[in-house]
């Protein structure tokens, strides 16, 4: 069954959420976009299953803050696969605000229980 | 009959599937997103017309891939049908260092449902401030 506007505006959502929990360091949160025994590998770091997801955003927090555009979401029944461009914007070195960061998010996500989770996240820096 | 939920998804979906394919330099894809008569008017490239002339542009665009962004935002769609109209922001960033800022523009489309699904049979690409690069 192709996926609903329903399921792709949960989907969107649940990127949205990602994105207040890993900016606000809120870290079981964060932990609870991503099934049990997801695989995250970020650009400073990777986590494997809910202790290592927690700890990844516990460390940190109010630094930054993700944006997101450009989504292409496909799937079919209970799983789905995105593409979506991040910029992740703060106080950079140079003491000015910007881009800090950018890249590309690859994700596996699944239905679970009745709602979208990511099963894999793995960010493709552009530098 | 006015446009539904999931023609509105389809066309953000087409614009998504634009930005990737330009941005990562996917020739077929690029012009994929045009219908065969697309029409492609922007400030920077003139008017290209056709499918197949816009497959022939995007070729001499590729080489730049990899360097920069397409962000889409603000869009209005409107339409009835078959037929849609969509106004929408450009930022167009650079994604290597110095990650500028290289143009903000405002993209006015046309688009139609095809057997394919919903395509561009115009875009009009207005610049409203570039940087030289």
């Amino acid at each position: 069954m192709p996926l609903s506007v329903d399921d792709r505006l949960e989907i969107l959502e649940l990127m949205a959420r990602y994105n207040h929990c890993a900016d606000g360091g809120d870290g079981e949160g964060f932990a609870d976009t991503f099934t049990a025994d997801a695989l995250f590998e970020g650009s400073m770091s990777s986590a494997r299953g809910r202790a290592e997801l927690v700890q990844v955003i516990a460390s940190g927090g109010g630094l930054w803050k993700h944006w997101l555009n450009s989504p292409i979401i496909e799937g079919d029944g209970d799983h789905a696969t995105a593409k979506v461009y991040l910029v992740r914007t703060g106080l950079g070195e140079d003491g000015e605000i910007g881009l800090v960061a950018s890249g590309t998010y690859h994700d596996t996500l699944a239905r679970i229980d009745g709602e979208w989770k990511f099963t894999h996240r793995k960010v493709h820096p552009d530098q | 009959m006015p446009l539904s939920v999931e023609d509105r998804m389809a066309i953000l979906a087409l614009v998504t599937r634009y930005n990737h394919a330009v941005d990562e330099g996917d020739v077929d894809t690029r012009s994929e997103t045009f219908t065969e008569d697309g029409v492609w008017d922007s400030d920077t490239a003139g008017v290209v017309t056709s499918r197949e002339a816009i497959r022939a542009h995007a070729a001499t665009r590729a080489p730049q891939a990899h360097t920069k962004k397409h962000w889409t935002n603000s869009p209005v769609i409107e339409g009835d049908g078959d037929h849609a109209t969509i106004t929408q922001y450009l930022w167009l960033v650079e994604i290597v260092e110095p990650r500028r800022t290289l143009m903000i523009g405002t993209y006015h489309d046309t688009v139609r449902r095809e057997p394919e699904g919903w395509l561009f049979a115009k875009r009009e690409l207005r610049v409203h401030s570039r940087i030289d690069y």
